[in-house]
């Protein structure tokens, strides 16, 4: 939480936000606005009718000597009246608030979700807007429900803090002077002390997410192994001490100036109002006979319950101010115009690919240039490989593809068009893509193979099979208990499947394997293989792929020899492009990269490699447009 | 009862003797606090609404309040460095007194542990409620002294005053005791139906939250809708099943609220107070007040003593994984064994098998191998053929099943394990970058100075020097963002350097790589066998590598399969064997030489 922000929601934002809370509630469930409303009003009408009432009218009348039928009336009026409000509240606790809150959460959910899926990938990857959107989401009905509920708070807590001061004033004017000493308490004292906590929050607050971080690298077992074989547990100590010392260092600024805030705050808003009324309630009663028993004792009742209407208003008041925050990100995020919406609509591609140009494309990523004056083209039902040194840009390059991303500048043209006019949802189900960081659901292996694609029920098990075979992942699932239907992760099933990495990139490659797309893309997916499953999976690849568009990522420069065509990206751009046999030829980057990988298979040196490719496939030449690639 | 008093006297021995001082003036806080609220409300106003009654001289009012403010004035001076001091220091030490050992465990337990599931999930589980345990237990004391004090001195008030209020708290406290059982219970049985569905709400919210699977959902949308439908499934299900129970619940705490509750306190007790007033004159007005207002309190004080053994219990459910965990005896001893002696010695392994659970088949069966010292292995094989676990029982992250290790000719189980490790050095395919500075990550230890150039060479060693040279900060460079805005995030390809140089730095007599190439380009993986080659001078290597390019100039290479050694020889020997390594060399080189 950083303090411009802060303040510039103090300065009105906060009561736009609070509306716009409310605004959010009710749409979702006008119900439990108009319950915690009510119930909030019921809650302080009782206090300030028990405290200042009650006991005046009970003690009033055994002064005045009435009989004990006429206070039995109004004891057992009383009792009845409090017994229906009482059913009230339990009828909201018993039922309307659990049921309203998981309509709540369904509503508000539901609305995060739907923005969550339609902002562009890059909000995700942007940690700034990634924080205050994580921020947000977290326990974000209760939060809304508690908002709301502080605004009614701060607004009948006004009205309850006049109402105390009014009564009082009736039974004794000054007596109301006293109720100034815990505003003052409250609004000076407290304010300042919350000050202080914040203040010194923000202090520790770097030393205590380095305690959580090591907490996290204690027990992940992806650190276990590490902590035996090295002696960076020691380290871990150490940071750990030093985290608890700079805890300590930070309380030791603050903790003289708290104690005497606090003290004060403790004096003024219950010691001095107290003990000064009690001291003036004697006075009055005893020297100068001024006030009844009645009245002083409903004024030592009245002093305890106005000073806790005041802390209730203050904390409200305060409440108000941190949840302010909350439905400022809840808001921005709820409220964002998204760059590239995920339903946007257009034209429909149709399911043909004849190509797809990259006409000037740059790409900026925070300030960096990652893509630069790119052009290339992708020819339907040809072989494309992209190779490169880790970080020249072949996975950004296929994400612009798929319109993760819009260029900073240039067009990508499908079929002749900007692929921006298309709509998003069906120019991107043209492509089946498999990346290499890969993620599981927590479903079968089947359903984690299909992933929604549109597969008549009939064909799933034969294509799954299939996808499953060509991945090289069959018979490690068939040899799962349940086999497809085996479900992954033990997200909810104890006996759930935890695969290896490997097994894993299997099932994402089947993936793209199993989607009848005209275009495919592989990002390296064979890196954890070994050689005879690598061996079987690209040629796999490049059979089931023949009708198809293929591009894809590999460092083994073996598999990339059969590709029709082949772009050397370096820089964030093409550097080299043409077949195999082209680029050996032209005795650039690719022909190094290449020779240096296939020295050691060879083992011959480096000048003899001449790398003809393989002489039993046919090339198909690929027209070079303009010296477009040179 | 006796269990759950036992846990809870171990949090208290353990924070006694960690900060004593602080744990006296906590219970001493619950005392004090309801003790002045007693002196303030029930003695102070009683002697006032007294002194108004009987028309007692004023100054008689004014000198007890005037005791009361002076002791209210002073017994809250140290209050505040309590709260805004001393807690803040005291805390993270209790937190540490006991987290600390738990780390010490967690770094000792056996690596096997960590595959076990349940076991694992009670360790996390320990791990993740430390702190909350300390901070119950904390409030537990607090409220058990505040109880205490409440039901003394209320307790006694009454008793002299008038005895008969006694009766109406109890009634009320023991009617609610079992009126909350059965609400208790029925809202058990909601959780557990409403926890499976809240776990699957939680899921979904993760999956859409989270910026993995970001890019997945774009891909494949239509399981996002899928994903949606289950969300909104499960909450109608939680809606169904509070429903169902929204009557139930609502009479049960109607009946706990207010028939046993405000209406005997508020109604029959006012009504007593009111006929002794009005009717039978046995007490004078400023008791009644006082005890009218004064049975919320006592109220409060039995609540909470009935409130605290359920409480205690669960937190000693907590305490008693926390025990359980510190009380592991891991099988293989961190710290015992003799000294392994100096230099570098042949490992021999003697019919090696081992399973990684009691249920489950090997995964390495009857290995038996001798390395010469400096010799330079290399270990291929199909995925899940057992190479890793052939190096973690090398490296004694296990023990065998059956058969023996030798190092310096003696059992490995023999020698100190802390001591032996260090006789290796490991790059394995799962290395972490941890927040701290690079060299410290190079060094993975405390550090001091005179490392430098050690560590500079080893950097450099693992082709890291031109990233080096980029950095401003050098060695002191922050690496991750984890706790520094300005720390630096490795690409795959440098974290991998990185972690190969700390293998370089141990100048260790063993290397033992795990695909350390994997995240590589061809030009740095060329670069990275280039230097691996001088560093591994005169030290035995044991090498995993998919790229059979890279270790083809092995002295001997072992072809696993099925957790077994099914071939073994030279490059050149295997192949002129013609078997599964031929076989698999040509499947990758052969697309080389075609």
């Amino acid at each position: 939480m950083d303090e411009k922000a802060e303040k510039k929601l103090r300065k009105g934002r906060a009561v736009k936000n609070n509306l716009f809370a409310m605004k959010l509630l009710w749409q979702i469930c006008p119900s439990i606005v108009v319950h915690k409303g009510f119930s909030r009003f019921f809650g302080y009408f009782e206090w300030l009718f028990y405290s200042a009432f009650f006991m005046r009218y009970v003690i009033n009348s055994l002064e005045n000597g009435d009989s004990f039928g006429t206070i039995m009336v109004f004891v057992i009026t009383v009792v009845v009246v409090e017994g229906a409000l009482s059913l009230y509240d339990k009828i909201l606790t018993g039922r309307i608030y659990p049921v309203a809150q998981a309509v709540v959460n369904k509503g508000l959910y539901r609305k995060l979700f739907r923005k969550a899926r339609n902002v562009e990938l890059s909000c995700f990857e942007d940690s700034d807007f990634y924080d205050r959107y994580t921020l947000a989401m977290e326990k974000a009905d209760d939060r809304l429900i508690i908002s709301v509920e502080a605004a009614f708070k701060v607004f009948f807590g006004a009205i309850a803090s006049v109402c105390a001061f009014v009564f009082m004033y009736q039974v004794d004017a000054i007596s109301v002077l006293f109720v100034l000493l815990p505003v003052i308490g409250n609004f000076v004292f407290n304010r300042k002390l919350s000050r202080i906590d914040f203040e010194r929050n923000k202090d520790m607050a770097p030393h205590n997410r380095k305690i959580a971080y090591i907490n996290r690298v204690m027990y992940l077992p992806e650190y276990a192994k590490e902590m035996r074989l090295t002696g960076v547990f020691a380290l871990m100590k150490q940071q750990y001490h030093e985290a608890i010392t700079g805890v300590g260092e930070v309380t030791k600024k603050y903790t003289k100036k708290a104690a005497i805030l606090h003290w004060l705050y403790v004096m003024f808003t219950f010691t001095f109002i107290f003990e000064g009324l009690l001291i003036y309630g004697a006075y009055r009663t005893l020297v100068s006979r001024t006030m009844s028993l009645a009245q002083l004792s409903v004024i030592t009742s009245m002093m305890v319950s106005t000073t806790w209407i005041l802390i209730g208003f203050t904390e409200a008041l305060t409440d108000l101010f941190k949840n302010g925050l909350f439905i400022e990100y809840l808001r921005t995020f709820l409220e964002y115009k998204e760059k590239i919406p995920e339903d946007t609509d257009g034209i429909d591609p149709g399911n043909e690919i004849r190509t797809i140009e990259f006409r000037n494309v740059s790409f900026s990523y925070k300030d960096k240039q990652v893509i630069s004056n790119l052009s290339m083209e992708f020819r339907g039902g040809k072989t494309y490989a992209l190779v490169g040194h880790n970080g020249a840009g072949k996975t950004t390059l296929i994400k612009l593809l798929l319109r993760f991303y819009d260029p900073t500048e240039g067009q990508i043209l499908l079929n002749g068009r900007d692929i921006r006019e298309y709509n998003l949802r069906k120019y991107r189900a043209l492509f089946a893509t498999a990346f290499q960081d890969h993620r599981m659901f927590s479903m079968t292996v089947a359903e984690n193979v299909i992933m929604g694609a549109d597969i008549p029920q009939e064909d799933r098990e034969r294509s799954v099979t299939e996808a499953l075979k060509l991945a090289g992942a069959y018979e490690k699932v068939m040899s799962l208990p349940k086999g497809m239907q085996t479900v992954l992760t033990r997200e909810f099933d104890d006996e759930g499947a935890m695969l290896s990495g490997g097994e894993f990139q299997k099932i994402v490659v089947a993936r793209a394997f199993v989607r009848k797309c005209p275009f495919k893309i592989f990002d390296e997916p064979s890196s954890a293989l070994d050689p005879i499953a690598e061996a079987q999976l690209f040629d796999n690849i490049y059979d089931s792929c023949r009708d198809n568009t293929l591009v894809f990522i590999s460092h083994r420069l073996s598999s990339v020899q059969n590709a029709d065509w082949v772009y050397l990206l370096s820089d964030g751009t093409v550097k080299e492009a043409g077949t195999h046999g082209m680029l050996m030829e032209q005795n650039g980057l690719y022909a190094d990269m290449y020779r240096k990988q296939a020295k050691n298979y060879l083992a011959i040196s480096t000048d003899d490699v001449s790398g003809n490719g393989p002489s039993d496939r046919v090339f198909y030449s690929h027209p070079v447009e303009g010296g477009e690639f040179a | 009862m006796k269990h759950v008093l036992k846990n809870q006297l171990f949090l208290w021995k353990l924070c006694f003797k960690t900060c004593p001082g602080y744990m006296i003036y906590h219970l001493y806080d619950g005392f004090r606090y309801q003790g002045v609220i007693f002196i303030e409300h029930v003695l102070g106003i009683r002697y006032v609404l007294h002194c108004a009654e009987y028309h007692e001289p004023f100054w008689k009012a004014l000198l007890v309040i005037g005791i009361i403010l002076t002791v209210n004035l002073l017994q809250i001076i140290p209050d505040g460095f309590f709260i805004h001091g001393w807690s803040y220091r005291c805390k993270p030490k209790l937190y540490r007194a006991l987290k600390e050992q738990m780390y010490e465990k967690a770094s000792k337990i056996d690596l096997s542990c960590y595959d076990d599931p349940s076991y694992y999930n009670d360790f996390v589980f320990a791990v993740a409620e430390a702190e909350n345990s300390i901070d119950r237990f904390l409030s537990l004391s607090n409220m058990l002294v505040q109880a205490l004090t409440i039901l003394f001195t209320t307790g006694v008030f009454y008793l002299v005053t008038d005895a008969m209020g006694i009766v109406f708290v109890l009634a009320s406290f023991v009617l609610r005791f079992f009126v909350s059982r059965v609400l208790n219970k029925l809202n058990y049985k909601v959780r557990l139906k409403v926890n499976p569905l809240e776990r699957k709400r939680n899921y979904v919210s993760r999956v859409f939250y989270l910026n993995d699977y970001a890019k997945e959902l774009r891909l494949h949308p239509e399981v996002g809708d899928g994903l949606e439908q289950e969300f909104v499934e499960a909450d109608d299900n939680i809606i169904k099943e509070r429903k169902k129970v929204g009557a139930r619940r609502t009479i049960l705490g109607f009946i706990n609220g207010y028939v046993v509750g405000d209406f005997i306190l508020d109604g029959l007790y006012i009504t007593y107070l009111v006929f002794q007033a009005a009717v039978l004159h046995t007490i004078d007005y400023s008791n009644a007040v006082v005890l009218f207002n004064r049975t919320g309190s006592l109220r409060r004080g039995f609540g909470n003593l009935a409130d605290i053994f359920p409480q205690a219990q669960e937190n000693s459910l907590y305490i008693d994984k926390i025990r359980a965990f510190l009380a592991y005896e891991p099988r293989i001893e961190q710290d015992l064994g003799d000294p392994v002696p100096e230099g570098n010695s042949a490992i021999s392994l003697d019919h090696v098998s081992f399973r990684y659970r009691e249920d489950l088949p090997d995964t390495l069966k009857d290995i038996s191998l001798d390395v010469r010292p400096g010799e330079k292995i290399a270990i291929v094989g199909y995925n899940g053929a057992g190479k890793t676990t052939l190096i973690k029982l090398l490296m004694r992250l296990y023990d065998p099943t059956s058969g023996v290790i030798r190092y310096h000719d003696r059992d490995i189980r023999e020698y100190v394990p802390a001591q032996y490790r260090r006789h290796i050095g490991v790059v394995f395919q799962d290395y972490q970058m941890y927040g701290a500075t690079l060299a410290e990550n190079v060094v993975m230890n405390v550090r001091g100075q005179e490392e430098d150039a050690a560590v500079t060479e080893a950097l450099i060693n693992a082709g890291f020097g031109e990233r080096l040279a980029t950095l401003p900060k050098g060695l002191d460079t922050q690496v991750t963002t984890e706790f520094d805005r300005e720390g630096v995030n490795f690409s795959g390809g440098e974290s991998q350097k990185v972690a190969i140089s700390r293998a370089f730095y141990m100048d260790a007599d063993i290397l033992i790589m795990d695909e350390p190439s994997s995240a590589l380009d061809p030009i740095a993986e060329y670069e990275l066998n280039k230097a691996m080659k001088s560093a591994a001078k005169g030290k035995t290597v044991f090498y995993i590598s998919h790229r059979l390019s890279t270790t083809r100039d092995a002295d001997r290479i072992l072809m696993l399969e099925n957790g077994r050694i099914v071939e073994e020889g030279t490059h050149q020997s295997l192949l002129d064997l013609g078997g599964k390594y031929a076989r698999m060399w040509h499947a990758q080189a052969g697309r080389y030489t075609a």
